[in-house]
């Protein structure tokens, strides 16, 4: 639970998330649940109904959201079999079942969270990446143009090849699907491949080489934002 | 007319000293990730300063003690020393930072590795405060200082739509990242509210001799001083937000702060991003180093005065040889410079309340402020800042580091 809170505060957070940790909240607190249980899971249903259209609208779409979900349904049928035998939980037996209740949730939401980190982590480092990309294209464009010395161009592709490297390393421990990680490596050594050349021409003075490097540096930078925006939710 | 020269130069002076590698690093994160919606930060940090720098000065002119001796003297020799370990661990990051932000500025410039330039900086520090007087320090190197104006200049050249700025003095929350912007907020409050600034403002009323009639001079030194150099903070946000932002670059490191002038001034926008990182940085660090000297003599008892030959002062200089010393180690280890400003800016903002309440209490004590003291006002705004600052550092610091977002 202690992790899930980032979603609140920020990695990861979006509405949708916000909204069913809400919900799951409401669901383990005994003042709400003594409150009756009809009335209570018409609100829970609205919500619901909220969340997955938006959820399959893409507004909130990974797969925290859907564990979430599934969490959300297994409160929700507790309930409605509590229901049909005419057995209020709260009243004939609190503790237990609340806490019951309150252990398969902390399960799941801990689980999806964990999902979730490697989601997060892994837009966190392509990020990084395509920021480091653009700032090596600005760099070549300021020294193709003379505005800054050969050493200082040469160092900032040094530190761009070094952070894209350490950002690659990175995202080889993410736990992600090997169809993604592949796609991704070969990405970003794209990306790796097009800065060394960058760094060669600004070293040999070859003008003309970089402007080409810089541009072919853009469009894989370009690709690569495209597949993480395009398969980060869903290939994870 | 003296007076008149004394506020020119000392909002010159105000100006040139405000900006420093803190204030720079923040300025440019908080614009390259959030555009001009952290503009609230800085004002707040700038407000918050304004008030602080001008109650040090105040309490000075009016009762002849230091913001430090006066703590030391008014709260006990145990509360000085708990306040002494806490403020010499965070301000001794610090010069290591600004250590780290000329040396940063000399690689930029030769293309030699950052470290290698920790122990001759350390040196330049060390012979500019030995040979030189508090008037050289203050005023030279401050006023060298007015180089940063260039962002200023810059920031009118990238026709920023002000209109958005001012929305960004109004606080709202991102759409994403919330942890990393509220610890930017922490780090832009910390680079402001830097406890050093206050201290070493009260040390200079009493090295420039401030008696009661200077209230006023000090009022209107504090206030256009410390507004120019928010000014100046805002202007490096709007052009990071202006040029960095668009093309997605966030700055994780110092190679990439030579971006923010280079699209507008071309070839002087490096020179002039170094000139200013270079300058603002040396200048910190002299101001930072003597303010570990001052603070410690201070608090124990020992003759202090940068006016003075080193060997009427002896334990004084050691003080401050010993601090640069560790200042430029620390860099000389390879600590990445942007990652320990930020870090530090951090820490500061944190340990706020442990150095500004006893200063609070100060200020509204008869014995040392008379009728001079602070009004409600002045004590709500500071108290309100400080405690935000606390509490958003002490939530934000641990998300940032065990989270890694």
């Amino acid at each position: 639970m202690t992790r899930c809170t980032q979603y609140r505060t920020g990695s990861g957070s979006d509405r949708v998330v916000s909204e069913m940790l809400n919900y799951t909240e409401m669901c383990v607190d005994p003042a709400t649940t003594r409150v009756g249980r009809r009335e209570q899971r018409r609100a829970l249903a609205q919500v619901m109904t909220k969340c997955r259209a938006q959820y399959r609208t893409g507004s909130g779409s990974d797969r925290v959201v859907s564990e979430m979900f599934n969490c959300a349904d297994r409160v929700d049928a507790h309930f409605s079999v509590v229901e049909h035998l005419g057995t209020n939980p709260v009243a004939t037996a609190p503790g237990s079942v609340l806490k019951a209740l309150l252990t398969i949730l902390l399960v799941l939401l801990s689980n999806a969270c964990t999902s979730s980190d490697s989601a997060t982590k892994l837009e966190k480092e392509t990020n990084t990446i395509i920021s480091w990309a653009a700032t090596a294209q600005m760099v070549g464009e300021a020294w193709h143009a003379a505005s800054v010395p050969r050493a200082y161009a040469d160092r900032t592709l040094q530190s761009a090849q070094e952070a894209i490297e350490k950002e690659k390393r990175a995202i080889q421990t993410l736990s992600i699907s090997p169809d993604t990680r592949s796609r991704l490596s070969g990405n970003i050594e794209s990306v790796g491949t097009a800065l060394a050349q960058m760094r060669s021409a600004v070293k040999s003075g070859d003008h003309a080489a970089l402007a080409s490097y810089s541009e072919q540096l853009g469009s894989k930078a370009q690709e690569l934002e495209r597949f993480v925006t395009e398969h980060l939710g869903q290939r994870l | 007319m003296k007076k008149l020269l004394e506020i020119a130069l000392g909002i010159v002076t105000s100006v040139g000293g405000f900006l420093e590698i803190g204030s720079i690093t923040t300025a440019a994160q908080a614009g390259a990730e959030f555009g001009f919606q952290l503009t609230w930060a800085i004002l707040l940090g700038g407000l918050c300063v304004i008030f602080l720098v001008e109650q040090a000065g105040r309490l000075s002119a009016v009762s002849g003690h230091t913001v430090a001796g006066a703590i030391r003297e008014r709260f006990g020799l145990n509360y000085f020393v708990v306040l002494f370990v806490v403020l010499m661990l965070v301000t001794l990051l610090v010069l290591a930072a600004e250590i780290g932000g000329v040396c940063i500025a000399l690689e930029l410039a030769t293309g030699i590795a950052f470290q290698w330039w920790a122990l001759p900086v350390a040196f330049l520090v060390w012979v500019i405060i030995w040979k030189g007087t508090f008037g050289i320090i203050e005023k030279g190197v401050s006023f060298l200082g007015l180089v940063t104006l260039c962002f200023i200049v810059g920031a009118f050249v990238v026709h920023p739509s002000w209109r958005d700025v001012a929305s960004g003095a109004t606080p709202t929350l991102p759409g994403h990242d919330k942890t990393h912007y509220w610890f930017i907020v922490v780090s832009i409050l910390g680079a402001s509210i830097s406890p050093y600034l206050f201290f070493f403002y009260s040390s200079g009323a009493i090295e420039d001799k401030w008696d009661e009639s200077y209230i006023s001079v000090n009022r209107v030194i504090a206030t256009g001083g410390m507004s120019f150099g928010t000014f100046i903070s805002v202007a490096v946000l709007i052009l990071a937000g202006v040029i960095l932002l668009p093309r997605g670059i966030h700055v994780e490191h110092y190679s990439q702060l030579p971006l923010l002038l280079v699209p507008v001034f071309g070839y002087w926008g490096f020179w002039l991003l170094v000139a200013s990182l270079g300058i603002a940085c040396l200048g910190a660090a002299m101001e930072i180093t003597l303010e570990i000297a001052y603070f410690t003599a201070q608090g124990f008892g020992w003759n202090w005065s940068e006016n003075q030959k080193p060997k009427k002062e002896a334990r004084f200089s050691l003080v401050y040889m010993v601090a640069i010393l560790i200042g430029a180690l620390l860099v000389v280890t390879g600590i990445d410079p942007l990652k320990l400003t930020i870090l530090s800016m951090a820490l500061t903002a944190a340990t706020l309340p442990i150095s500004i309440v006893p200063f609070l209490l100060l200020m509204n004590d008869k014995h040392y402020v008379e009728e001079h003291g602070n009004g409600w006002f002045s004590n709500a705004v500071v108290v309100l800042i400080i405690a935000l600052a606390f509490v958003v550092a002490v939530v934000a610091i641990p998300l940032q580091i065990f989270g890694d977002s």
